[in-house]
């Protein structure tokens, strides 16, 4: 494994149909970056749980632009949807996950796990764009 | 990809990726559920909150019933998802 890497990046299209695709630009990146397989399940879960909450809360048609990107240990996920409204997860409520099942709902519960998952998480807003980048060392 | 097939003793196994693409596919599965299952997860990669949030609605409903939905062979990822969402707590699970 190198220390450097070079960044890719691709748009695709706002639907949950998407996801497919989604994984196998993750799954490239891992190959391109001789990556082992285990550190995926993390990566895969926060896209998938950012880019469908973008489907279904922001109404706009544009693409959703993802980056990803290795500095040594740390993988860098970027997710930027140029139609604005992307949210700081970082503000969304924790889940209380000792409740009985009566009481449990899905709802939030995706970003809470993300949390959970992903050692490091920013949000930037930049001329109606927002980019939320995910940071995730690999041990 | 997911897929879902049911075996010897009405086991339910499920191989592949249950994700935000397949809940729809999975909740009509799940819902139609009248009896608790062993559910066989040795082939399944992958899950997200989508996937929970079915599994979760079909254990309610079928907890109304009495009955449950029991996880077996889950990867060590998965299990991992199923104890920070506390779902650890919600489903059996060998």
């Amino acid at each position: 494994m190198t220390n450097g890497s070079t960044e890719v990046r691709r748009s695709f299209p706002r639907n949950v149909d998407a996801l497919g695709s989604l994984f196998s630009f993750v799954g490239d990146f891992f190959d391109q970056e001789k990556i082992d397989d285990r550190h995926r399940f993390a990566i895969d879960f926060a896209l998938e749980e950012i880019f469908t909450n973008l489907v279904k809360y922001n109404p706009g048609q544009g693409d959703v632009e993802i980056r990803l990107s290795r500095t040594g240990d740390e993988i860098k996920l970027s997710i930027t949807d140029f139609e604005t409204n992307a949210f700081d997860i970082n503000d969304v409520p924790p889940v209380d996950t000792s409740l009985p099942i009566e009481q449990r709902v899905p709802g939030g519960l995706g970003v809470h796990l993300v949390r959970q998952m992903i050692d490091r998480v920013e949000f930037a807003r930049d001329e109606g764009a927002g980019t939320i980048t995910l940071y995730k060392t690999m041990e | 990809m997911l897929e879902i097939t049911t075996g010897a003793n009405d086991e339910v196994a499920l191989a592949g990726r249950f994700d935000a693409s397949q809940a729809e596919k999975a909740k009509t599965f799940f819902l139609s559920l009248e009896q608790g299952r062993t559910v066989d997860f040795s082939q399944l990669e992958y899950i997200s909150s989508a996937g929970l949030g079915v599994l979760l609605a079909a254990q309610k409903r079928l907890q109304d019933r009495g009955e449950s939905l029991r996880l077996v062979n889950v990867n060590s990822h998965i299990r991992d998802v199923f104890r920070f969402s506390g779902f650890d707590q919600i489903f059996e699970i060998s």
